[in-house]
């Protein structure tokens, strides 16, 4: 029993021992579960922190690191705009070409490097190695390279030798029209004609996209945004007229032997630019091998003493102010007439003349006698009526006024010279301006030259329409001036402007330059000019032929009436306007209602 | 007899005595987690197809940028092979190709007939 006793106790104590450690042990458990909540509820505040601190507190800072990472503001090369002429045939556009550059201190044996450069550019080696071996970070080796140079030297594999995209102004009709067109820099902005005068629209404004790339800079999305491209210019001038009007100048500065020529073919009633060449000329895609003189718009830049085409001008002063008529007798003085002691001739003897033949035979006598009617101020008040000593107003750059002087400034002989296109100076665009009036029954137009500008979503941005500036002669005062006109190349000095089929008005002018060392006129420099109309009694193109300084055929009416005639000629064909389509001139009805307000 | 009392006091007893309760709570507890496991494969779906969505946006992505150049490359021909055209056309080179290859000259009065 004791034993059995013994055990009992034995057991029952090793039950109280059993018991006890199962208490510490749940004491500890939670202890630790305590512990371990306490270290997750810990690490959970110590995230949550981190991620407080991340998305609130640092949020547009990680956005904006973020952003530059994968999102990349690039730039869009801007096109330059194309100009057409009024038909749509392109004139002018800019085509994507390459051009190399080095990063020289990446490049690795220079001399070989620049050898083999300038063999795949057609580059003087040694320059290429001045380039090589400069300090700065970039140089060009050479922009604008054709695509057969830009891969030559892609597939040399140079070292710190690549390449870039630029835009290149491509002139595909060459010489064709390239005063009026310009040209443009190497940083693609316009330095003259239309390319300056409607540069920052044709230049356009750069874009910047939004690209999206990955982590290897490779491009994933970008904004669509198509090119950035420049205006399109739509303009007046037609390309067949313009050809047609460069040949035949070309033609006559070659025959005569003359230092320069120009010529213009407008539409009398609109003030349109149908043409304008100038001669010698210069390729626009090669402007920097042309001389600055080649370069010159002389149609618009340059002026010169009209001389007898003047007449036109004092012949509608005296008709407006009815002091003379067509019928009327002038005498002529046996070809000479001496004002404020000067004596001035005719190129022939004339007795007793016509007003009208005085015109159509060109007498100074008989001009300088109708001036004298006139008087210095009202014939001032034509001129400048006319448009003279001002700007024309065309959407060309370079233009200048002229000169004439103001009645008080005038010699005694001044408004005799005046009267035969003498002491003052015109453009040539200004002459047909004036003529224009005439043609078109007495408003004087303003020339243009761009006839549409179009953004390049196709908006209109810029319209170009006839411009009335004020009404100078009578409708009937313009009648009986064109008739007398037609007599010029019917019986007159300009015979040879005379088109078959056609009635042609207009008037021949040939006058001595002034000689700037000795401020005398010169005996063999002078200036052959040829302006008119036709159809004479339905004008559809006006025509201005100058031809400066011919060493052979020296008249107006030898050199440049055979140039209008065979640009006349050509254009009119080429409109398809036949004798038939002659009839009585008018102006539109629109143009004569605007004429009317503006008066 | 002694293992009948004395078990259920100790550790060993207690987990033989929830021993015999093992399959009824596991079966519950399984018909307790299914919409869990449903949740769960929802919401992973749900992952899986943004991933799937977001990796088929970026391949896209790379494809339109990779049609965006090849566009643009032909416009750029197309534009070159345009004034192409236009330098071809060219009065000048269009005439003397006329006169010279093809021995044409300008009509003269009266070859011209217009036809109204």
């Amino acid at each position: 029993m004791p034993t059995q006793h013994n055990k009992r106790t034995r057991r029952a104590s090793s039950l109280q021992t059993d018991v006890k450690p199962s208490s510490d042990l749940r004491g500890r458990h939670r202890r630790r579960m305590i512990v371990l909540f306490l270290s997750l509820a810990a690490a959970l505040a110590i995230i949550s922190g981190r991620l407080f601190s991340l998305q609130v507190h640092q949020h547009p800072k990680l956005v904006e690191a973020a952003n530059r990472q994968y999102r990349r503001l690039v730039p869009l090369v801007s096109r330059r705009g194309t100009i057409y002429d009024r038909n749509g045939r392109e004139f002018v556009g800019s085509l994507r070409v390459s051009s190399i550059f080095a990063q020289p201190p990446q490049v690795e044996n220079r001399e070989r490097a620049a050898s083999d450069l300038a063999k795949a550019l057609d580059l003087p080696s040694q320059k290429v190695l001045e380039r090589l071996k400069s300090d700065k970070p970039f140089v060009w080796i050479k922009r604008r390279v054709s695509p057969e140079e830009a891969t030559a030297v892609s597939q040399l594999g140079l070292r710190g030798i690549a390449s870039i995209a630029e835009s290149k102004r491509f002139y595909p009709k060459q010489e064709l029209g390239a005063h009026l067109l310009g040209f443009v820099g190497m940083d693609d902005r316009g330095l003259e004609g239309l390319e300056l005068q409607y540069d920052d629209c044709l230049a356009g404004k750069p874009k910047w996209v939004v690209r999206e790339q990955d982590a290897l800079g490779r491009p994933i999305f970008r904004e669509e945004a198509g090119e950035a491209q420049g205006c399109d210019l739509y303009l007046t001038i037609d390309e067949v007229i313009q050809y047609v009007t460069e040949r035949e100048l070309e033609a006559a500065v070659a025959k005569s032997q003359a230092s320069s020529g120009t010529a213009i073919v407008m539409d009398p009633l609109t003030g349109e630019i149908l043409a304008l060449a100038n001669y010698p000329t210069f390729n626009p895609n090669h402007y920097a091998e042309a001389s600055s003189f080649a370069r010159r718009n002389r149609a618009v830049a340059d002026y010169y003493e009209p001389g007898s085409a003047f007449k036109i001008v004092v012949g509608a002063a005296a008709l407006e102010e009815r002091l003379v008529r067509p019928g009327d007798r002038l005498n002529g003085e046996d070809g000479a007439i001496e004002v404020g002691g000067i004596t001035i001739h005719d190129h022939e003897r004339f007795g007793i003349i016509t007003f009208s033949e005085m015109l159509a035979h060109s007498s100074n006598v008989g001009a300088i006698k109708v001036g004298m009617r006139l008087g210095k101020s009202l014939y001032y008040d034509y001129i400048s009526g006319f448009g003279f000593g001002n700007l024309t107003g065309i959407d060309l750059p370079g233009e200048t006024p002229g000169r004439i002087r103001r009645p008080k400034d005038w010699s005694a002989l001044s408004l005799a010279s005046l009267s035969i296109g003498q002491e003052l100076s015109v453009t040539p665009l200004q002459m047909l301006v004036a003529v224009s009036a005439v043609a078109n029954g007495g408003t004087l137009v303003r020339p243009y030259v761009a006839r549409l500008v179009k953004a390049a979503d196709g908006r209109v941005v810029r319209q170009g329409s006839p411009v009335q500036l004020r009404r100078v002669i009578t409708e009937g005062t313009a009648r009986t001036l064109t008739n007398i006109l037609k007599g010029v190349v019917t019986d007159g000095t300009g015979k040879a402007a005379a088109v078959q089929g056609f009635e042609v008005a207009g008037k021949t002018g040939t006058s001595q330059k002034l000689e700037r060392a000795t401020g005398r006129y010169s005996r063999q420099k002078v200036v052959a000019s040829f302006v008119g109309f036709i159809p004479a009694e339905q004008p559809r193109l006006a025509i201005i032929v100058v031809i400066d300084e011919p060493k052979i055929l020296q008249w107006g009416g030898s050199i440049a009436a055979p140039t209008f005639r065979e640009i006349a000629r050509e254009s009119l064909k080429y409109l398809r306007i036949s004798p038939a389509a002659g009839g009585p001139f008018r102006l539109a009805e629109g143009m004569l209602g605007a004429a009317s307000r503006l008066n | 007899m002694r293992g009948r009392g004395i078990p259920a006091l100790t550790a060993l007893g207690r987990d033989r005595a929830s021993g015999f309760l093992k399959p009824r709570v596991d079966q519950i507890r399984r018909w307790d987690l299914l919409p869990s496991l449903c949740l769960a494969c929802l919401v992973l779906f749900g992952v899986l197809f943004y991933v799937w969505q977001h990796i088929q946006v970026v391949r896209l992505g790379y494809e339109i940028e990779r049609l965006q150049v090849e566009r643009l490359a032909l416009i750029r021909q197309e534009n070159e092979l345009r004034f192409e055209v236009a330098r071809l056309k060219s009065l000048r080179r269009v005439e003397e190709i006329g006169r010279r290859q093809l021995g044409l000259t300008s009509p003269v009065a009266g070859q011209v007939i217009l036809l109204q």
